[in-house]
């Protein structure tokens, strides 16, 4: 099993998002999705992946790595865990080529600049290289988001409710060019969203999560 | 409609500020006085002028500087009928200025002596200062000092402190040298000054006596009345400043201690120029001319008047024998050299 | 036509008071920019070839240390503040602020003082055997001075900042791998810029303007010269050609700063997560809030507790009747000035709202020109347009007093007042405009559609909006107004004195020790204010408002 999860607990006091007893594991290049209404603890678990947040109990292993468990604990800084958020945050004050290029350290120079080349193409923006985050739209702000976070290749990819700040038109065209990349990539990716539609599309398993606990797994249908 | 209201009422309180200041005319039963200096005895010869004449005394006090600048964007307008500021060299500037007019009065010319009243009548002497050599008893023997010339040798090297060449007393000090030497030996005695610095001009009179006491160096150039005001100050450290050390009064023997007085003169449009001649004259009179000048540790300059008892334990000397109206002529040509030899 | 029908729509009471502020800020500019046509005076030469170059170096030298300085002192007492917790950190976020209340003339003159050879900090080293002197009375004595009570400034701007900075980015650079370290130096900091900037101008322009401190200490920088020009040597228009350099060497920085920071945006609309504050460990738990309050009692506790000492001293005689009018004078003073400060630069703010034009910018460009003309010119440019009103008015004044002298607003508050309004107008605009960044323009354009007339929407519903940042822009204009030194000196009618005005008195006549009075007062008004703004209820309107 590339990731295994088991028996995550969370409780934060001032916040209401609680998980319980998280347990569930992923195949490499497999794309879960977490399917769950606003409070089911969607969030919090993404978070915990990343190692943004302490579980107060539970274990996550990835790629033979245990990132966290009873007596270890993994700073996220060190985890290999890509990450999406919500509102993107792209850095305001660089350019697009030094956002994605941000998390790439140990190469020349040369080496980094390839790389984020590379990973414009890959998401179709070569033009933006040298463009700052405001100049571009929320489509556009979530692609290089996605460049940014592919960049370092990580071992995983996390992506919080990646189409909620879309219209409904981006909403179909972004789906298929995510389920593309991915594929392409031969990413593992776990995302986070209460669409069923967005998981169906996407993913190639959906896990149910309501008021903290798994309920469902399933299969979804392709068209 | 609300709008006009909004605007109105802006405009309408900058009239109303101003109309709580509108002058009303008066009749000669008083006189203001742009002063820069206002000690709290001075108020009390101000009540007793009022008793004796009938006419109430108005003080502005300020800045020298500030009060001749307002006085002169004033114009024909002031409110002022006396100017009474310190250092002759600054009176010359409202004089230069036109801001002051001729006073003839015997009562004045009797009590001041010609050289400590302009010679055009414009301004008169009322109190007297001089800028004497201060030193510590313990590194200078008295018998060592003798000219403010001397302090240019390479015996005193790095031993003198005085204020900053900005300030006017330093000025006055300086264009009295312009008079006495002329102007290019006075640029090298201040060159030589300079040299004998023991550090930049920084802080004011007294801070240059402290600065001695705490052996930076060892003679300093100040002004005598603030010996008499730190050995009357409300800190005992002050006080134990003011008595270690010594004065002496430098060129007895040639060209005199250098002297300077506050002077006041009656503006050039007074609307009270009687009221303002009498109070003058009653300044420079034997009834208020003790007060007003021990009031800042002082000479009287009339000389009919007695002296206090620290200015007695100092003793006569000999003053510079100049008319201060030079003071101001040389004035500028003082400041410019100064900055030439790079006095701070 | 269509150009016709919106000059008559954008004429309105905001744009009309607007048009005038600007109009009458501009005019003091004319002086100067005439006298630069006529011939250079023999003094000025002499000014050039002696005393120039000293003058440049030294206001470069103590802006250049002041700006660093403050700076990261500012930085690194926001950062703390706001970053971690501990204990005594809440009463700390607002202390910091406290040094601003002490006019930087008082602690120059406490200082001083304290530093002279009989005061209390040179009597205590001589006790434990240190007999040799500090003499604070210099240039880097000058920085510290300034350093310590105007750090504040950027205190509050990046502590602002810091406070509205999203978690996102912060953990992104985390989960992109950046360390601890690069995470502050790459993203945290520099997205704390704007604010840096901001506050370390605000510092810079305060320190050109002083003339308190450096007049006192004998730093030759330009403040200093204007006024040794116009007093010393004479000469007002060798004052007003240094005023002029000076007003070039502030365009300049002020251009170096937007020159330097490019395309770049600082501000990024992302989801508003807050930082939470993490507690110290180990040696940093004593280290840090240690620090703090170390530079709490350099910058305000010390100075305070040597003017109470004088105070004690000295109160009975300097607490007179007249002490009262002294009181009442600055106080109704600094509340005119103020109210009319912020009436105008709220019809400033309210013209600039909706679509930019140049001519707005350009507006926008003169009114913060009042901030960096040195209060000096300002006070000779305003002695002479006073007096050009007053002669044309001169009828008018006849109507209502047949005796009356010719000088009336001149010989009144309204000249001072109108300098402060003049001066001021940027710090209280800049705020109100901070406020209506923060509120949009949604809830005012749906009053017009609702049939509301400006003014009406203004005050019923822009005003109850931005009422905290109107109540804070009010608050910083009336501590500046109270503290003033240069343009009171100068524009106050006879003998109107204020604390300021009375503390400078004090000072020259080296009645250092009656000083304290005037000087406890003016600080105590300002701190009592300063714990207002810092304790503004945070309820009222909240503005969920997706920008889009």
């Amino acid at each position: 099993m590339y990731v295994k999860v088991e028996n995550l607990d969370f409780k934060y006091t001032s916040d209401e998002e609680v998980l319980y007893d998280i347990t569930f594991t992923m195949n490499e290049g497999e794309v879960v999705a977490i399917l769950g209404s606003s409070g089911s603890g969607k969030s919090t678990l993404l978070r915990l992946l990343s190692g943004l947040e302490i579980p107060n109990q539970g274990s996550i292993v990835i790629d033979e790595k245990t990132l966290c468990s009873a007596e270890h604990f993994v700073e996220c800084e060190r985890r290999s865990v890509g990450m999406v958020f919500q509102d993107y945050a792209l850095f305001p004050h660089m350019t697009v080529a030094k956002n994605i290029a941000f998390g790439l350290k140990g190469i020349t120079k040369e080496a980094k600049s390839n790389r984020v080349d590379e990973m414009l193409k890959l998401v179709n923006m070569e033009e933006k290289k040298h463009v700052y985050p405001h100049e571009l739209s929320g489509g556009q702000q979530q692609r290089i988001a996605l460049a940014r976070a592919l960049a370092p290749s990580p071992s995983i990819l996390l992506l919080d409710e990646p189409f909620s700040n879309l219209d409904a038109d981006l909403k179909l065209k972004i789906r298929q060019e995510l389920r593309l990349i991915m594929k392409t990539t031969q990413m593992t990716a776990i995302f986070v969203t209460h669409d069923y539609d967005d998981a169906a599309e996407i993913a190639d398993r959906i896990v149910y999560l309501e008021n903290g606990h798994i309920v469902h797994e399933e299969v979804p249908k392709k068209h | 409609m609300k709008k006009m209201i909004l605007g109105l009422s802006v405009f309408t309180m900058m009239l109303v500020l101003a109309a709580c200041q509108l002058g009303t005319g008066d009749g000669g039963k008083s006189i203001t006085v742009y002063s820069e200096r206002h000690y709290d005895t001075d108020q009390l010869l101000f009540d007793m002028f009022e008793d004796e004449t009938g006419i109430e005394v108005r003080v502005i006090d300020g800045n020298a500087d500030q009060l001749i600048n307002r006085l002169d964007s004033e114009g024909p307008d002031t409110q002022a009928d006396v100017l009474i500021i310190a250092d002759a060299g600054r009176l010359h500037r409202a004089k230069a200025m036109d801001l002051l007019q001729a006073v003839h009065s015997d009562v004045l010319n009797e009590n001041i002596p010609a050289n400590y009243r302009d010679a055009d009548a414009m301004w008169f002497g009322l109190t007297k200062r001089a800028r004497v050599l201060v030193y510590h008893p313990d590194r200078v023997d008295p018998s060592d000092l003798s000219t403010y010339e001397a302090l240019t040798g390479p015996a005193w090297e790095g031993r003198v402190v005085t204020r900053t060449s900005t300030n006017i007393y330093n000025q006055s000090l300086m264009a009295s040298f312009i008079e006495i030497m002329g102007e290019e030996a006075a640029k090298d005695f201040a060159a030589g000054l300079v040299d004998s610095f023991a550090r930049t001009p920084s802080g004011n009179d007294r801070d240059q006596a402290k600065y001695v006491v705490e052996g930076g160096a060892d003679v300093a150039i100040m002004n005598t009345y603030y010996i008499g005001r730190m050995l009357n100050s409300s800190d005992p450290f002050e006080q134990e400043v003011a008595e270690t050390v010594g004065v002496f009064f430098p060129n007895q023997e040639t060209t005199g201690t250098h002297v300077n007085v506050s002077a006041a003169g009656v503006t050039k449009h007074a609307s009270n120029v009687e009221g303002a001649i009498k109070f003058i004259e009653f300044l420079s009179s034997e009834t208020a001319q003790g007060l007003f000048s021990s009031a800042n540790y002082e000479y009287p300059v009339n000389e009919r008047v007695e002296m206090d008892a620290l200015l007695k334990e100092w003793g006569a000397f000999v003053a510079q024998d100049i008319n201060l109206s030079v003071l101001g002529e040389h004035s500028y040509r003082a400041a410019i050299i100064m900055d030439e030899v790079g006095w701070e | 036509m269509i150009f016709g029908r919106r000059l008559k729509n954008s004429i309105n009471l905001f744009s009309v008071v607007s048009v005038i502020a600007g109009m009458l800020i501009i005019v003091p500019m004319l002086n100067i920019l005439v006298e630069l046509f006529s011939p250079a005076s023999d003094t000025w030469r002499h000014i050039q070839t002696h005393l120039l170059r000293g003058y440049i170096v030294n206001t470069l030298l103590l802006i250049g240390f002041v700006a660093v300085f403050s700076a990261s002192i500012g930085l690194f007492t926001a950062y703390v503040v706001t970053r971690f917790d501990f204990k005594g950190r809440r009463l700390l976020s607002w202390l910091l602020i406290l040094p601003l209340a002490v006019p930087s003339y008082i602690a120059a003159y406490t200082y001083a003082d304290m530093l002279s050879y009989t005061g209390t900090f040179s009597r205590a080293l001589r006790a434990i055997g240190l007999r040799h002197g500090i003499n604070i009375m210099t240039l880097p004595g000058a920085v510290f001075i300034f350093v310590m009570t105007l750090y504040p400034y950027v205190y509050m701007m990046v502590k602002s900042a810091l406070e509205k900075q999203s978690a996102s980015f912060t953990e992104n650079a985390r989960l992109l791998g950046a360390s601890k370290f690069r995470s502050f130096f790459t993203i945290v900091l520099p997205l704390l810029r704007p604010a840096l900037v901001a506050g370390t101008l605000l510092v810079v322009l305060e320190t050109l303007n002083d003339y308190g401190v450096v007049a006192y200490f004998n730093v030759r920088v330009f403040s200093f010269a204007i006024f040794d020009a116009w007093e010393r040597l004479g000469d007002i228009s060798a004052a007003i050609r240094l005023s002029a350099v000076l007003m070039v060497i502030v365009f300049a920085i002020i251009f170096l700063e937007r020159f330097l920071r490019g395309k770049r945006r600082y501000t990024l609309h992302v989801k508003n997560r807050p930082i939470l504050r993490k507690p110290l460990v180990g040696l940093n738990r004593y280290l840090l809030p240690g620090s703090l309050w170390l530079i709490m009692l350099f910058a305000f506790f010390i100075p305070l507790f040597q003017l109470f000492y004088y105070a004690r001293l000295t109160y009975r005689h300097v607490l007179d009747i007249s002490f009262i009018y002294l009181v009442i004078n600055s106080l109704t003073l600094a509340i005119t000035a103020t109210f009319l400060t912020i009436l105008i630069a709220l019809m400033i703010a309210n013209f600039n709202r909706g679509r930019q034009s140049a001519f707005k910018r350009g507006l926008l460009k003169v009114t913060n020109l009042g901030y960096a003309i040195p209060g000096a010119v300002i006070a000779i440019a305003v002695i002479v347009f006073f007096i050009d009103i007053d002669h044309a008015l001169y009828p008018l004044y006849r109507l209502f007093n047949p005796d009356t002298g010719r000088l009336v607003l001149t010989t009144s508050l309204a000249m001072l007042t109108f300098a402060f309004v003049l001066r001021f107008m940027a710090i209280g605009y800049n705020s109100i405009e901070a406020a209506y960044d923060k509120v949009g323009e949604k809830f005012t354009e749906a009053a017009y559609s609702l049939n509301h007339s400006k003014v009406s929407t203004l005050i019923r519903v822009d005003l109850p909006l931005i009422k905290s940042g109107l109540i804070s822009a009010a608050i910083i204009v009336f501590i500046d107004i109270i503290k003033e030194l240069p343009l009171t000196l100068i524009l106050r009618p006879t003998n109107y004195d204020t604390l300021a005005s009375r503390v400078f008195r004090y000072a020259r006549e080296e009645m250092l020790q009656e000083s304290a009075v005037p000087s406890l007062f003016l600080i105590a008004i300002s701190t009592l204010l300063i714990y207002i703004l810092t304790h503004q209820k945070k309820k009222g309107v909240r503005i969920h408002v997706r920008k889009s």
